[in-house]
């Protein structure tokens, strides 16, 4: 357990270094410019035929940081049996242009008892690559929140890709390594699609896929999970649109199973209501 | 006796007097003046924000100075960060230009509780303006302006002046606007294509080939990621829109008497914000363009260039109100002052707005990529990732296979001459352009006259055979009239891409809107001359990530633009954005090549429009570093900028002696 935890981590950090490479001489460019502009040497700058009096001496017009967060789903979900859940799904980034820290979390409350039933992060380092796409690393790891139940705890390495593909699909591929052994992918789009200026409804579909099984964290080979959305939010800013919606979530082939035997429904679609916060 | 004594005492002190004049006379040629920067609370909207005020006001003072004499200003900075004066237009030292970073001596501006002493000769005249060379303080209101006193009388006769300076204001931080801008490039944007428009547009249409088209477009738009509604990045959601400091709620007035001639001195001040300038009831005739006179032209209409401005001249004869109507491009808001024969007349109501341009595929295509030519730079130099749209990947194959197809493209594209453009060197792979060339094309009424009508046209009218009385652009406005071509120019032969410089404000049909192929100087340009050299500068950036960049470098990685002090140096724009850009090069000007060849005219900000290409020479005769930038604030802060360097050594530089055909990119298909 602790090994594979070790293994994934490092093929996290492995696959983080692989992509940033290159990007690292124009990164740590981009940082020395960000301090004192005065002494960047970096040699993306002009020693050319004119005397070094240009832009190495420019203040105030280095890269500029900036970051957001986006709490796209921030709702309850409820169907007819049992009380109501509380679910998330957001990100936050932080960075220039080019290079960017991305942390992505989602999880939700447990339907019997309260609490949380299950909780994922990611930490990514994130590069541009194209005019609408940036590849990304890192980490994800999954929490086992009750000690004796629940899916169990996977720290997997990221790999993945995510921008903006024709016809305005926010895309992200993202692919796992590490857990147990197993290499899992998932795919998710969405779409705005803009009603009116304020009322946009919202569509998205995530699928997850995986190699081989891992029965504890109800994985099975093939494509094990999927999820719809249709979200409608009305935006009364751009930081603050509250929404209702339709989810619907099921496990797949083998993992239906899966989830059978721990007397779990292995799908459900439930009505949502929430606000989604960008800041 | 004592009345002799006393003679004489008298002419003793008149002797003294005079000695004194002469000794006070000397530094009296030179012309002082003291400001102070502070900053200092304003309220436009009803909430107190902090302004930046030049002695205490907002905007600044007007600076008034006199053609052939030395200006001495001394600048104190009373905030708490750094600050600086740029004086817009001037030709002056380098050192003395007030650009943090560029002049020399002047790297980190001026510093809290210093002072700075600018000293120059003043060498030209005309109406100008003086701003900080930083987004943050010329946003919350830096900028005031210079009026130059022309030495010898001006050639043409007025009784009154009025300033009319244009800018916006908003209650957000300007580093907090950038910031929304790069984490959502539409946060200002309330004015996007939605469902509701295009149903209307469907039930609008006439038949099902314009609603097919009307789809077609949607779908077109879509594929490319780019949104047609993106007129201004920053709208009237925050702004509100000011003449000399003034809202339109509570205008200003400017006072005339009923007969006399009165010269009222446009100057864009705006950060962000391109004004479509119209005073209904008035002609208005422009004497002056960005501070040079200009044959008289009479127009209806302007549109006003960021950092741009224009002198004009109105007869007001009614004894009523006037209303100047400065009404933003993207029609979120208007900026008004109003002439009237007294100060307490009523506020007249604001029209209603005109319909909203919207982007066509006419300005996207000319959307080539990297040409090849030489880009100035001492050292080759690569786009850096993200900086150049994917065209490529944009099908125009399927455009074709819509319409008449490939041979009437073929044919068409001989039909554009740009020669005559003075676009020699155009890749005519660009013209090659299925979409232009389709047999519904030759059909379409209205349309021989020439180029004017090219910017309003849809691209489900150029490239679909839909009937040209209809505009499938979509968002529920009727299509823009084509007002432009009321001023067709001969010689401009086919319509593939839209005319550089006329612009389309939606005016009426008849009214005649100002072009730059209006402004001609009163005289031949002195030293006018073929270019030397031409080097390439494509204006580059990407609509989603809100990155700005020129040749697909950013500010902090590119190298300078070297020139040679004595050369006439031709930057070849090309806009590979949908945005326009005003370009401003500091200490020198700029000649737009419009095939006037002495007879264009000398600016300090040259406007490009989305998806063409203009010649500009530079006359470069003035040694130094001096910033060369998009005039957008927020476009400038994000990296659309350039170190121009003049040397003297006239050390090596490579250059193309002349424009060559550059083959288009594999990538780039049609």
């Amino acid at each position: 357990m602790t090994s594979s935890m070790q293994k994934s981590v490092a093929a996290g950090l492995l696959a983080a270094a692989l992509c940033s490479t290159a990007a690292m001489a124009q990164s740590g460019a981009d940082h020395s410019a960000h301090g004192t502009a005065a002494a960047n040497p970096s040699a993306v700058q002009s020693t050319g035929a004119a005397p070094a009096t240009g832009a190495e001496e420019h203040t105030g017009h280095s890269p500029i940081y900036f970051g957001a967060v986006l709490l796209d789903q921030n709702e309850m979900r409820s169907n007819e049996r049992g009380s109501p859940i509380y679910a998330w799904e957001g990100s936050a980034f932080y960075g220039t242009d080019y290079h960017r820290v991305w942390v992505n979390t989602r999880g939700e409350t447990s339907r019997e008892r309260g609490g949380l039933e299950r909780a994922e992060a990611q930490v990514l380092y994130s590069r541009l690559i194209g005019y609408y796409w940036d590849i990304q690393a890192g980490v994800r790891h999954d929490f086992r929140i009750n000690p004796s139940e629940g899916t169990p705890s996977r720290t997997y390495g990221v790999f993945g890709l995510q921008g903006l593909a024709p016809g305005f699909f926010e895309v992200q591929l993202q692919g796992f390594v590490g857990g147990n052994g197993v290499f899992l992918a998932r795919a998710a789009a969405s779409y705005d699609l803009l009603i009116t200026n304020r009322l946009v409804l919202q569509p998205e579909a995530e699928l997850n896929f995986s190699t081989g099984w891992d029965r504890d964290a109800l994985i099975a080979p093939g494509i094990y999970r999927t999820e719809v959305g249709l979200r409608l939010r009305y935006e009364i800013t751009r930081e603050f649109a509250p929404y209702i919606g339709y989810s619907f979530e099921s496990f797949n082939g083998g993992a239906s199973g899966l989830n059978r035997r721990l007397g779990q429904q292995p799908s459900q679609s439930t009505v949502v209501a929430g606000i989604r916060i960008f800041f | 006796m004592t009345k002799s004594f006393d003679l004489g005492a008298a002419l003793r002190r008149l002797a003294l007097a005079a000695v004194a004049l002469l000794v006070l006379a000397a530094p009296a040629l030179a012309q002082r003046y003291d400001l102070t920067l502070e900053e200092r609370t304003v309220n436009i909207n009803g909430t107190d924000r902090p302004a930046v005020t030049v002695n205490g006001q907002f905007p600044g003072p007007l600076l008034r100075l006199r053609e052939g004499e030395e200006a001495v200003i001394r600048v104190t900075n009373r905030m708490d960060k750094a600050s600086s004066i740029h004086w817009h237009g001037l030709i002056l030292p380098a050192s003395m230009d007030g650009a943090p970073g560029f002049s020399t001596g002047f790297v980190r501006g001026i510093a809290p509780g210093e002072t700075f002493e600018y000293r120059f000769p003043v060498v030209q005249s005309g109406t100008y303006w003086y701003h900080a060379h930083n987004l943050d303080h010329e946003q919350r209101g830096l900028y005031a302006p210079i009026v130059i006193d022309r030495r010898e009388p001006e050639p043409f006769r007025y009784d009154r002046d009025h300033v009319v300076q244009l800018s916006e204001w908003t209650d957000e931080r300007p580093l907090r606007v950038l910031q929304n801008l790069k984490r959502d490039p539409s946060y200002y944007n309330w004015n996007r294509r939605t469902l509701v428009d295009l149903v209307r547009d469907l039930n609008r249409a006439p038949d099902g080939e314009a609603r097919r088209a009307i789809v077609r477009n949607r779908v077109e738009w879509g594929n490319m990621r780019m949104d047609p509604t993106d007129i201004a990045d920053v709208t009237g959601a925050t702004y509100r829109y000011l003449v000399n400091g003034f809202r339109p709620e509570a205008p200003a007035t400017l006072l005339f008497r009923p007969g006399e001639r009165v010269r009222l001195r446009f100057i864009n001040s705006g950060a962000m914000t391109y004004f479509d300038v119209r005073i209904p009831g008035l002609r208005m005739t422009v004497v002056q363009a960005d501070g040079n006179n200009i044959r008289p032209v009479v127009v209806d209409e302007l549109r006003i260039a960021v950092a741009e401005t224009y002198d004009v001249i109105v007869e007001p004869r009614e004894d009523r109100q006037y209303q100047i109507l400065a009404e933003t491009m993207d029609r979120t808001g208007w900026s008004r002052a109003r002439l009237a024969t007294r100060m307490d007349a009523p506020v007249e109501p604001l029209p209603p707005h005109r319909p909203r341009p919207v982007l066509t595929m006419a300005d996207m295509m000319m959307n080539p990529g990297p040409t090849g030519l030489d880009r100035g730079t001492p050292r080759p130099e690569q786009d850096q990732p993200g900086h150049v749209a994917p065209m490529g990947g944009m099908d125009h194959g399927s455009m074709a296979s819509t319409g008449a197809g490939q041979p009437q493209a073929q044919a068409a594209a001989p039909a554009m001459d740009h020669a005559a453009m003075g676009y020699g060197g155009m890749p005519m792979g660009t013209m090659d352009h299925a979409a232009m060339g389709h047999g519904a094309m030759a059909g379409m009424p209205g349309m021989g006259g020439g180029q004017a009508a090219a910017p309003a046209m849809d691209h489900a009218t150029m490239g679909h055979g839909a009937p040209a009385r209809f505009g499938a652009q979509g968002p529920g406005t009727p299509a823009t009239t084509t007002a432009g071509g009321t001023e067709a120019h001969a010689g401009q032969g086919g319509m593939a891409m839209a005319d550089p410089v006329v612009q389309d404000t939606g005016s009426p049909p008849g009214a005649r809107v100002l072009s730059y192929r209006d402004l001609r100087p009163l005289r031949p340009d002195p030293e006018w001359r073929p270019y030397d050299r031409i080097i390439e500068v494509r204006l580059t950036g990407n609509m989603e990530r809100y990155i700005w960049s020129m040749n697909g470098n950013e500010f902090w990685r590119a190298q300078p633009i070297v020139a040679r002090l004595g050369e006439r140096l031709r930057i070849r724009f090309t806009n590979e954005t949908m945005m326009n850009h005003p370009m401003h090069l500091h200490g020198m000007w700029m000649v737009p090549d419009l095939g006037n060849g002495a007879f264009n005219p000398r600016k300090h900000v040259v406007n490009i429009k989305p998806g063409t290409s203009l010649d500009v020479d530079v006359i470069v005769d003035a040694e130094g570093d001096w910033a060369f930038h998009c005039h957008l604030l927020y476009h400038m802060e994000s990296g659309m900028m350039r170190i121009f360097r003049v040397t003297r050594d006239g050390a090596p530089v490579t250059s193309a002696a002349q424009p060559t055909p550059v083959a288009m990119p594999a990538g780039h298909r049609h």
